[in-house]
């Protein structure tokens, strides 16, 4: 399903820069466009930016969905006056160019509350949590720590189970979630020396790890998009959540306007259109702002926090050092 | 009086200057101490993060490796929306971070740069990779300042509002307590104002010590212009006296003498009289001049009605009037009272004054008529004679005429009536009468 | 008269002395105010004018004048003053001084204000003229009009004595010259008519008149004979 574009997109680059593009989209088809670059899947911000068109009236959404580090490459590369908007699930990479002056301030109030320097605005929350096959872990029921999981594993040693999570190398979303239960669980190391034990295999997405355990191919993958899980869990009756006590990671999506961008007032309005209750309730219920004070099970959730440290988790030696000890932990079980 | 200033509004003006002044000091000045407060506060923030990542670094062979502390960068971070820079390099090799972060101009460890178009705030640390190195690892940690300095601006403006409503407080109380203070003063000062002109009594109100001084000071002149305003009388009235009785002995010889003298004498002895009745006549009106002057700088003041006074003038001098012959007519009725608020001797010594210059410059056997009446604002007494008329300008009637052959028709007497009647807010009016003769009208103001 | 003149001042007494006894008063000199208040009481009906020097040398003579004023007799009071400070007059008129002199006055002046207090002071005679309404008092030489006296000058009463001392009333104008000013004085031809005029202006409202009788002189008529 994904399809790679390298082409010289007329209308939006006129410095003929390559764009690799997994799709585009356009909602509504009134004549003045905004152009939104963004990670998420269309079909999860489409009913938003449908209903943004029926609110502007003269505004048609195109969408162009990207990979993060093309977008990243993209706008550090100099983007298109044309594109109005950046909305991306890697908070790091958002954070970062924001920190390196790649955005231009909303207007007064708009991130106010959950965003950074007026620049960033976190318009969505994903949590993140760990699916299992119930048919294959018999007596999980009872894990409800990393510690207790953990300690599961290391009964089941010789089980030889099945796991499977995000490959840092691979996700960007994988690498900041590694390193953000390094931040959060200092024994996330020995956790991950755990994994190695069993049969560990990495993977790039959320969705495919989700299929591989409901395939049968995986009994349990750690950090997976919440929002990813919930729609497959009805025809899935094997496929179960564990939402841990001690903490729950939650990847904030987040959106600048890029400093080049010549008219940020649509970007405004859209951003405000976002955060605006009628625009959250068109968003999937678990991907909500308000889904940090919702009533649901497990233990606290941890956003990622939007912080200029983040820059330090991409530091290329800061990288290295985490491959070296991760390789440690994958490769020599 | 355009000249005339207010201590109040003096002091309101310095008050006020020195109120902007005060605000541009202190706003200064705070944003300089808060600025200053808040860097040294961001720089020993960089600094941790740049000595945390030094005392992280190893060398393992040749890889130099070190940690860029996470949570380091986020409690910096957490301290204000700022951007935030790290560079990490070994002598010139660079090894993390940002290439292009700006070197220190001298072996300082914090500065403040502008990078990227904006402000910001530098920390450089190093140290040798191990003892004894030559090769040293530097860590340059930078965050830009933007808020920093609008948050010492906001501060500055804060001190400096709250210092301007604590002056503004401060200056409404000055003004009223300098209100407070300066009571007694405008007491006193209405106390003087209400005071008649000649009341040379002292000031015995409680003052306090600061105008004591002045009331003191204004008591002894009170004292003393008192004393010397009588002392003045004393010595007039004494002076008049020492003169007048030996003028008097000579004159009443004289008089004796003319009856006795030959036929050929008469004239001389007769000429004796009339310069002896005339340095008395002179004697007597300096000290009526200096008797009305002091009267009215005592300010004496009482109701009275002009037509009893002008007929009891008139008993007192008709036997000089019969002397010369001369007939005294009151026209008016005497009891028609006109009322009149003054000085009851002063008016009375004018009126005689001006009624003996009548029979004095009327011819024998002619009649002088004299009538009281009142006008709107002014009571009035007119003199109608025979006389040959007055010859001299009243403006001029300030002194001695000495201009005149006859000593006898010289002196102080129109001065000294022109005198009352200015103190009365009245004037003498001298005109001639159609048939010969003058009209003299003198007359006071009537509130 | 009777006089009682109070004056310390040796030079003037000796002179004021001759001048008044010439005049044919009778006159006690008292020098100090004790011996005045003295003769004044042991004879006080005896006086018929107190002429009285203020400034005397064991005391002021306000005291005697208060003391005059505080019983009943009716004494005029000239009073001599050498300080003529214009309120000792007022307060002297005011305690009750008919007149005053300040010195030095003349002699003249003397003798008009003697005879103005003099007139002031002499009550209702018992023997009278009667001349219409008025009533002529020759001891006292005084006009009176019920019991008020008229108020003549010393010219206008020769000039009023010598028209009813004469024949019906009238007299010729060389004979009231020679009364009013006798033949040593001289005034000018028209004084006459002056005083003859004044007097009729006080005699007019009583219902007397003085005619002019062509190349003659003047009568005196009272109205209310016709």
């Amino acid at each position: 399903m994904r399809f790679v574009v390298c082409c010289v997109l007329i209308t939006l680059s006129f410095q003929a820069k390559c764009l690799e593009i997994e799709g585009e989209f356009f909602v509504g088809d009134a004549p003045n466009q905004i152009v939104v670059i963004g990670t998420a899947d269309f079909s999860r911000v489409q009913p938003v930016f449908a209903g943004f068109v029926s609110e502007q009236k003269e505004l048609q959404v195109r969408y162009l969905q990207m990979s993060s580090r093309e977008i990243d490459r993209a706008v550090r590369s100099g983007l298109s006056p044309d594109i109005d908007l950046v909305m991306s699930s890697a908070v790091d990479l958002q954070v970062r160019l924001v920190n390196d002056g790649y955005a231009k301030a909303f207007e007064p109030g708009l991130a106010a509350d959950s965003g950074w320097r007026g620049e960033l605005v976190q318009y969505s929350l994903e949590p993140v949590v760990t699916i299992f096959n119930v048919a294959r872990l018999v007596g999980f029921e009872r894990v409800r720590t990393r510690r207790d999981l953990a300690r599961f594993l290391e009964r089941s040693s010789g089980r030889s189970l099945r796991l499977t999570l995000y490959d840092p190398d691979v996700s960007g979303v994988g690498y900041l979630l590694s390193r953000q239960d390094l931040v959060q669980d200092e024994h996330f190391w020995s956790l991950l020396d755990v994994f190695s034990a069993q049969h560990l295999e990495p993977n790039c997405c959320s969705g495919d790890m989700i299929d591989r355990v409901i395939n049968g191919e995986s009994d349990l993958a750690y950090n997976v998009l919440e929002s990813y899980v919930l729609p497959r869990l009805e025809d899935a009756p094997n496929l179960k959540i564990l939402r841990f006590d001690d903490y729950q990671l939650a990847i904030p999506r987040t959106a600048f306007i890029p400093k080049q961008a010549d008219g940020p007032e649509s970007a405004n309005k859209l951003v405000r259109y976002f955060v605006s209750e009628e625009g959250q309730n068109r968003l999937a219920p678990g991907v909500r702002l308000d889904v940090i004070q919702a009533n649901r099970k497990g233990g606290p959730i941890k956003p990622i926090r939007i912080t200029p440290a983040l820059v330090v988790h991409l530091d290329d030696m800061n990288r290295r050092r985490f491959f070296q000890r991760w390789n440690r932990s994958v490769q020599d079980p | 009086m355009n000249d005339l200033w207010s201590i109040r509004r003096r002091l309101f003006a310095s008050w006020f200057l020195m109120l902007i002044l005060v605000s541009v000091v202190v706003y200064w000045s705070a944003n300089v101490v808060v600025e200053r407060s808040l860097r040294e506060g961001q720089d020993r923030n960089l600094q941790a993060v740049a000595q945390v990542i030094l005392d992280s670094a190893v060398k393992i062979d040749t890889v130099i490796e070190f940690e860029l502390p996470y949570q380091a960068f986020e409690v910096l971070a957490y301290s204000a929306p700022e951007r935030i820079y790290y560079a990490v390099s070994v002598d010139t090799q660079h090894l993390s971070g940002y290439r292009d972060l700006p070197r220190p101009e001298a072996s300082v460890n914090a500065f403040g740069a502008l990078y990227r178009g904006e402000p910001t705030r530098f920390y450089v640390g190093s140290k040798p990779i191990f003892p004894g190195s030559t090769e040293r690892l530097r860590v340059v940690v930078g965050q830009t300042e933007t808020s920093y300095q609008t948050e010492s601006t906001t501060i500055a403006v804060w001190i400096a509002v709250a210092v301007l409503v604590a002056f503004t407080l401060l200056a409404l109380w000055a003004e009223f307590s300098l209100r407070h203070a300066l009571k007694p003063v405008i007491e006193i000062e209405n106390d003087l104002g209400s005071r008649a002109a000649g009341d040379f009594t002292p000031i015995i109100r409680q003052v306090p010590s600061e105008v004591a001084r002045l009331v003191q000071t204004l008591n002894r002149t009170f004292d003393k212009h008192r004393g010397l305003l009588e002392e003045n009388r004393a010595f007039i009235a004494q002076a008049t006296h020492q003169i007048k009785t030996p003028i008097a002995a000579i004159l009443t010889r004289a008089e004796l003498l003319e009856k006795e003298v030959e036929e050929r004498s008469r004239d001389s002895v007769k000429d004796l009289i009339v310069r002896a009745r005339y340095a008395s006549k002179l004697a007597t009106q300096v000290l009526l001049r200096a008797t009305i002057t002091y009267r009215e700088i005592v300010g004496v003041r009482e109701q009275f009605d002009l037509t009893t006074l002008v007929s009891s003038v008139l008993r007192t001098m008709d036997p000089s009037a019969e002397i010369k012959e001369v007939g005294l007519t009151l026209l008016s009725p005497e009891d028609t009272p006109v009322v009149l608020d003054g000085d009851r001797i002063a008016i009375r010594e004018a009126i005689t004054c001006l009624i003996d210059n009548a029979i004095e410059y009327t011819p024998a056997l002619s009649d002088i008529e004299i009538e009281v009446y009142e006008t709107d604002n002014e009571a009035c007494v007119s003199v109608m004679d025979r006389g040959p008329g007055f010859t001299i300008d009243i403006a001029q009637l300030s002194g001695f005429d000495t201009s005149k052959k006859d000593p006898s028709h010289v002196g102080l007497g129109l001065a000294i009536i022109e005198r009352v009647a200015k103190s009365h807010g009245g004037r003498l009016t001298i005109s001639s009468r159609e048939g010969g003769g003058s009209q003299c009208v003198l007359s006071f103001a009537v509130s | 008269m009777r006089l009682l003149l109070v004056e310390d001042t040796q030079d003037l007494a000796v002179v004021l002395l001759k001048h008044l006894r010439q005049s044919g008063h009778t006159v006690d000199h008292a020098p100090t105010l004790k011996l005045a208040g003295g003769l004044w009481s042991s004879e006080k009906d005896a006086y018929d004018l107190i002429i009285l020097d203020i400034e005397l040398p064991d005391g002021l003579g306000t005291s005697l004048l208060k003391e005059v004023r505080a019983s009943d007799v009716a004494v005029g009071v000239l009073v001599l003053t050498a300080r003529s400070q214009i309120e000792d007059k007022v307060y002297l008129l005011d305690v009750g001084a008919d007149d005053y002199l300040t010195k030095p006055f003349s002699l003249d002046e003397l003798d008009a204000r003697l005879r103005a207090v003099k007139r002031r002071h002499i009550s209702k005679p018992v023997v009278t003229q009667s001349v219409g309404p008025l009533s002529y008092d020759p001891t006292n030489r005084t006009v009176w009009i019920g019991s008020d006296q008229l108020q003549l000058r010393s010219q206008e009463l020769k000039l009023f004595e010598s028209l009813i001392d004469s024949n019906g009333w009238s007299a010729s104008k060389e004979y009231l010259f020679d009364r009013l000013y006798g033949l040593d004085q001289d005034a000018s031809a028209n004084a006459i008519e002056v005083h003859v005029s004044r007097l009729r202006g006080k005699l007019v409202d009583h219902g007397l008149e003085i005619e002019a009788v062509r190349g003659y002189g003047y009568r005196l008529r009272y109205r209310l004979d016709e």
